[in-house]
């Protein structure tokens, strides 16, 4: 799947649910004021995936909808279109998120020593939480031993490193 | 009626203008503000001038180019400038943040955090060793 070069929206959509976004999002951009048949059909893809896709974008206010009547059947359908202007400040937004949420997690593994079993489905304890269990996994019950978070740390630098550089551009 | 083979059949065809409007989008891009002529673009993806109209009016249908008539070496043809470049993901690529169904309570005070969230250390660890060390490797 290449989105590199795709419309904000387009890339954005990939991002957040794949390929059938990815489709979903190609068609909106299409053809404006679509309805849920039309993208099915445009895509190929089943009606019930194209209304979880629009649903899910709606929730993010990725894409508007107007309720109009369908003249031909009578009853009402949802025209819906993308908010393209709205994709660039949503991955401004949530490159600044994880940005601080990854600041946070390195000043976390920067403040304490780590102990764990060995076992992964066990979580990690610090220092203080393996006192209180004396050294115990409190899941499994095996010994802990300290762990060595020196790789966590060098690529939660360099992941913030590459975010902070993308924002300055 | 329409046989299934008949869908298959125009469905990966639709699919194959995605992927080729993509590329030359992609082309478009990397000339910047100056453009790129039709014609060179047509030369470059080995495309009828039918085929390559087609791409080209998706893409300004889709308002990412502008099309501007342009006259070279005694033709009329087309310059296509990208209308406005898109925003670079590749560094949140592939975060879990992105789909994560606890984002909007994740924070410092709550048992959801990203101090121990496994799916950031996943993703993390991952692309480190795969872009940091692969680029180590590559200069030595």
């Amino acid at each position: 799947m290449h989105i590199e070069y795709e419309d904000s929206f387009v890339k954005l959509a990939s991002l957040i649910g794949g390929e059938e976004y990815l489709k979903v999002a190609r068609a909106l951009l299409n053809s404006e004021d679509v309805t849920d048949e039309e993208i099915a059909s445009a895509t190929g893809l089943r009606i019930n995936i194209v209304r979880k896709v629009l649903y899910d974008m709606f929730g993010k206010a990725l894409i508007s909808g107007i309720r109009v009547k369908d003249d031909k059947k009578g009853w009402f359908v949802y025209r819906w279109r993308a908010r393209r202007d709205y994709a660039d400040s949503f991955i401004e937004n949530q490159k600044k998120k994880i940005l601080e949420r990854l600041k946070k997690r390195l000043e976390y593994e920067e403040s304490a020593e780590f102990y764990h079993c060995g076992n992964k489905s066990c979580d990690r304890l610090s220092f203080e939480e393996a006192v209180e269990v004396l050294f115990k996994c409190p899941n499994c019950k095996n010994l802990l031993n300290k762990v060595d978070n020196t790789n966590i740390k060098k690529a939660l630098r360099y992941k913030i490193d590459e975010i902070a550089r993308d924002l300055k551009k | 009626m329409e046989s299934v083979i008949e869908r298959e059949d125009k469905r990966s065809e639709k699919e194959n203008i995605e992927d080729l409007t993509s590329k030359v989008f992609m082309m478009v891009v990397g000339r910047g503000k100056q453009g790129i002529l039709q014609s060179e673009l047509w030369k470059a993806l080995s495309l009828t001038s039918r085929d390559g109209s087609r791409v080209a009016m998706r893409l300004e249908k889709r308002a990412l180019v502008s099309r501007e008539r342009v006259l070279e070496n005694g033709r009329w043809t087309y310059r296509l400038v990208a209308l406005r470049l898109p925003a670079d993901t590749r560094c949140i690529e592939g975060a879990p943040c992105l789909i994560c169904a606890n984002e909007h309570i994740c924070n410092q005070d709550s048992n959801i955090t990203s101090a121990t969230c496994k799916e950031i250390e996943r993703w993390l660890l991952n692309e480190y060793n795969n872009r940091h060390v692969n680029n180590e490797t590559n200069r030595s």
